[in-house]
């Protein structure tokens, strides 16, 4: 029936009305296309600031994040910046030039911070270990460098070669293998650890598959035969890791990369992947994040090592490792390998050397002879053995007196060399003669608020006690207890992690853990280091402990006092652990502020300034708010009439001129309105109504009386805080406006101190509605600002919001509801905007907040109770009247 | 009503079937495209509201299939989804185009409402 009048009415109408409908369709189109390009920027430039305090943020440390992380804000805010300079394309084509140029130039500059290091260095790809000193430890990895320093100052370490950082690059840069590992750790949401073990074993698996390079076989093995040519016969190797970034400053990686022990000839190319493979695996991976290190950092070398046919070995800590007052030597000694130990499956025996005694100036202040369940050995061609001791030799001091003081002699050299303690890992031959198998630097802990020996809180029950302090310190948590693979998966935070052996695997659980229980194993495990290092109270030794404290729920471990207590015993727990964020120096660290310094600072302050122009954007926000000024003049600008008719703003009057302006981009009037001025009246715009009866429905009573404190925080900020008087809003962008359509409405505002934006649809079908609110500012110091902004935010999340909080910031949003409801939730936002005006001013105390709060919540409801606003009959102008088909 | 038509386009068949899973559990049941020629076929026989589109794939890449896409039905929003972190590859396909440019990891909620941001968007 409509397309029959339509037709008719063209037949009526003469080609000259026929061309005027056609250019004001024309108009309305280009207006149309106009408030699309406007509203897509709006929209960018909220993502790109939200973004921005996302980066705040993790500045101010209170998140983990990693690379990945950091790649990922950097692109999507840069797409943002991109999609603003793009729509303000559209808005004012070739215009504003220079602006992508310096989006360009920026971006280089980013990327430059955030690609991986190519560094391609000539350095062989295999090194004898006697060539190896501390200064190639870029190139040979710190564990291979320091025992190459060893050597070298006439300590004994074993013979052998180290397959170098170029080795391990050549490794890699074949087949593209690089990319694809870049590609895959990208993708990958690391912070679960189903997500992180699936990463792990899809790149372990890549890198096992992977063919070597001729050019590196024909060196490894080169190096094995010149090595089997200088001695009686082609020996057996241990294949270790010495990764680029481990035992640096506060990262031990204590035991987190792949061994192989009593390697020939046959077998080495496959150990080498073996170990470069480790550098992927869960516990490594989860260990690298949580330090702030870069995969890209890591190069993986490999020190290939001629096996000592141990008849004892353990590790030296040249201070106590968990008392930081102590500094006798701790020696730990087992029959066969010291892989026994540091692996943590054998208790094994332990002597303290004091200092200032007899021969050297040492002497034995302690011994503690363990009962030696098992011995690892050699076996005969590749790999190891385990051989069960004879309760006689179980018994049995794996060293001597005399041994222990030659030992502790020899390692107080390697203390005094690089003049800090050590944690040396050693083995002895047949012979007695003893060989140095590695050094690292022993990280202390720090003193503790809580003396050593903690008392025994009265009336508690003891789940179970004794062991060793691997990691001093209580914490509480529920048990959990880890046997299989499985329980990795369930692992909770914040649980207390039980097992029966102190597996090096298991650090991957301990940025997790408040704390850990193990039936076996020693403060000089690989495990227990990692424990130290993350400040998780761990003890070690606690028979049975998977048995005993299984299904006990909450408990205490109390490292210090080595007992394990029932449920939280708040007299022992101190502070909580800080959350995992990379630490201040760390390299991922590093790139976030070098990123954020690009991203985040605004110098681009006044907008009728003759430097408010595109070559001085310095940042990606300097570019947003270059952008949003100009957008803003754009669509508020009388250009041509049409224009000004049909697509700018019009001030709104409710019988008097408002400050708020309209641009209706298509239906949100009921009839065109000639002028500058809309009445109220003559809105068709459902969710504008609602947001603008939720303003009105109770007046605004001021600014809340402040406290002294209030006020003095606020003529403090006045003076100081940019953010109060962002940037001197030029006439342009101080304009408060309405976006609107039939059915959506966008309003940008500022009151008081603060800025809002809200956003909304609400039309017909309800999957399509939603509200999102983003709120920002100020006048008072941070902390009020932000109390304000969390209380926002729980009102609104009463009532169905998904709310969001960084500092001063709250974003909220809502979807998926009928058209009423939407509405009546608009009512709320409009009342909100106005009436928590300064009352960050009031957030001091917290009675007054929490008063606050409940009386806003009281009125959003009265409010949202209210009639709804109705769009009056939608009218025809007069010309038309005629032809009005209702 | 007629929820939003989605069609999800990425050669790593794992992510591709688990977005899909998780998506239709939000109510948005999508169709899944494993390269570029499944993906325009699919286009061709029911333009879809939204397209979710990897930039890697073998053969075709991402931003040739964006290209093709908003060439034949200019309404058809297209997101790219990609682990590649890549400004130039975000400019390239939004001046294609692209609704948005999203890196992954994504979560799903950041996902879901970029989707019907851009149906929205489509539809205004």
């Amino acid at each position: 029936m409509g397309g029959l009048l339509q037709t008719l009415r063209h037949w009526w109408q003469g080609p000259e009305e026929q061309a005027e409908d056609a250019g004001t369709l024309a108009a309305r189109e280009a207006v149309r296309a106009r408030g699309r390009d406007f509203r897509l920027l709006i929209a960018a430039n909220s993502q790109a600031l939200r973004i921005m305090a996302e980066l705040e943020e993790a500045l101010a440390g209170h998140e983990p994040f990693g690379m990945a992380w950091l790649r990922a804000r950097a692109v999507a805010v840069s797409a943002a910046v991109f999609q603003m300079i793009h729509r303000l394309g559209g808005l004012a084509p070739g215009r504003h030039a220079g602006l992508r140029e310096r989006f360009a130039a920026v971006n280089r500059e980013i990327d430059a911070l955030l690609c991986p290091q190519c560094v391609w260095d000539e350095t062989p790809l295999v090194l004898p270990l006697s060539e190896v000193r501390a200064s190639h430890a870029p190139n040979c990895g710190g564990k291979m460098a320091m025992l190459g320093e060893l050597g070298a100052h006439g300590l004994p370490v074993p013979q052998g070669f180290v397959i170098t950082a170029a080795g391990y690059r050549r490794f890699l840069a074949a087949g593209d293998l690089q990319a694809e590992i870049d590609r895959l750790i990208q993708s990958a949401d690391v912070e679960r650890l189903d997500a992180l073990m699936a990463l792990s074993s899809g790149l372990q698996n890549m890198i096992l598959a992977a063919p070597l390079p001729e050019d590196l076989s024909a060196a490894i093995l080169s190096a094995y035969d010149g090595l089997a040519a200088r001695l009686s016969g082609p020996p057996q190797l241990a294949v270790r890791s010495s990764a680029l970034g481990e035992d640096a400053a506060g990262a031990s990686f204590a035991g987190q990369y792949h061994s192989e022990l009593n390697v020939g000839r046959e077998g080495l190319l496959d150990s080498y992947r073996s170990v470069v493979a480790s550098k992927y695996g869960v516990a490594a991976m989860a260990y690298r994040q949580s330090k702030g290190l870069r995969d890209e950092d890591v190069a993986m070398c490999v020190g290939c090592l001629c096996m000592v046919p141990a008849a004892a070995g353990g590790v030296v800590y040249t201070q106590s490792p968990v008392d930081p007052d102590d500094d006798a030597l701790v020696v730990t000694a087992t029959p066969g390998l010291p892989k026994a130990i540091v692996d943590g499956g054998v208790t094994p025996d332990v002597f303290t050397v004091a200092r200032g005694g007899e021969a050297d100036g040492l002497s034995i202040r302690s011994r503690e002879i363990a009962h030696k369940q098992v011995r690892l050995d050699s076996r005969e061609g590749e790999g190891l053995e385990r051989r069960e001791l004879s309760d006689a030799e179980a018994g049995l001091p794996a060293l001597d007196d005399a041994a222990v003081l030659e030992l502790a002699a020899m390692c107080l050299r390697v203390e005094d060399m690089f003049a800090e303690a050590q944690d040396i890992e050693w083995a002895r031959d047949a012979a007695g003669r003893f060989y140095l198998l590695q050094t690292r630097a022993l990280p202390r802990q720090a003193p503790r608020p809580q003396a050593a020996a903690a008392l025994r809180p009265e009336g508690v029950p003891v789940l179970a006690e004794g062991g060793v302090t691997a990691s001093g310190g209580a914490a509480a948590g529920p048990v959990h207890v880890v046997a299989k693979e499985a329980d990795f998966l369930t692992f909770p935070r914040g649980g207390v992690l039980v097992v029966e052996t102190s597996s090096p695997r298991l650090a991957a659980l301990l940025s997790r853990a408040s704390a850990v229980v193990a039936g076996h194993g020693s403060a000089a495990g690989h495990l227990a280091s990692v424990a130290r290092e993350f400040g998780v109270p761990a003890l070690f030794g606690v028979a049975d402990a998977p048995r005993v404290l299984a299904g006990a729920g909450t408990v205490t471990v109390d490292a210090d006092g080595r007992a394990v207590y029932a449920g939280s015993v708040e007299s022992l727990l101190g502070a909580g652990r800080d959350p995992a964020a990379p630490p201040p120096d760390s390299p991922v660290r590093r790139v976030l502020e070098a990123v954020a310094g690009l991203v985040v600072p605004l110098s681009l302050l006044d907008p009728d300034s003759p430097e408010f122009a595109p070559e001085n954007c310095r940042t990606l926000h300097d570019m947003t708010r270059y952008c949003h000024e100009m957008a803003v003049r754009e669509m508020f600008e009388s250009g041509d009439q049409a224009a000004a008719a049909a697509g700018t703003g019009k001030r709104l009057a409710v019988g008097r001129a408002t400050k708020y302006w309209v641009v209706d981009l298509g239906g949100g009037f009921l009839r065109e309105i000639p002028g500058t001025s809309a009445p109220l009246a003559d809105i068709a715009c459902a969710p504008m109504l609602a947001v603008w009866a939720g303003m009105t429905a109770i007046p605004w009573q001021g600014p809340p009386a402040p406290d002294a404190k209030g006020f003095l925080a606020l003529v403090a900020q006045s003076a100081a805080n940019r953010d109060i008087e962002p940037g001197l809003d030029s006439a342009f962008a101080q304009r408060d406006y309405f976006l609107i359509d039939r059915d959506s409405c966008t309003l940008q505002a500022r009151f008081g101190y603060h800025f809002c934006t809200v956003d909304s649809h609400a039309g017909g079908r309800p999957e399509e509605n939603y509200a999102a609110f983003q709120f920002k500012g100020g006048a008072a110091d941070m902390r009020r600002r932000t109390v304000r902004a969390e209380l926002v935010g729980r009102i609104l999340a009463r009532r169905g919001f998904i709310t969001e909080v960084r500092g001063d910031a709250l974003f909220a949003r809502i979807e998926n509801r009928p058209r009423e409801e939407l509405l009546r939730l608009l009512m709320v936002l409009g009342h909100l905007l106005v009436h928590t005006r300064q009352i960050d001013m009031v957030m001091g105390e917290a009675r007054t907040a929490a008063a606050w709060e409940e009386k806003l919540d009281r009125d959003c409801d009265a409010v949202a109770a209210r009639e709804l606003p109705r769009p009056q009959r939608r009218t025809r102008g007069a010309d038309t009247a005629a032809n009005d088909k209702d | 009503m007629e929820a939003v038509d989605v069609l999800l386009v990425d050669d790593e068949v794992e992510a591709l079937e688990l977005y899909g899973k998780r998506l239709a559990r939000r109510g948005i049941p999508a169709r899944l495209a494993r390269n570029a020629e499944e993906a325009l076929a699919e286009v061709a026989s029911r333009p879809p509201d939204v397209v979710v589109l990897d930039v890697r794939m073998p053969g075709m890449d991402g931003l040739t299939v964006l290209a093709e896409i908003k060439r034949r039905h200019p309404g058809v929003q297209v997101i790219m989804l990609t682990g590649h972190a890549s400004v130039e590859a975000a400019v390239q396909g939004m001046e294609l185009g692209a609704f948005d440019y999203l890196v992954k990891p994504v979560a799903l909620e950041d996902l879901l409402q970029k989707i019907l941001d851009a149906a929205r968007a489509g539809r205004g």
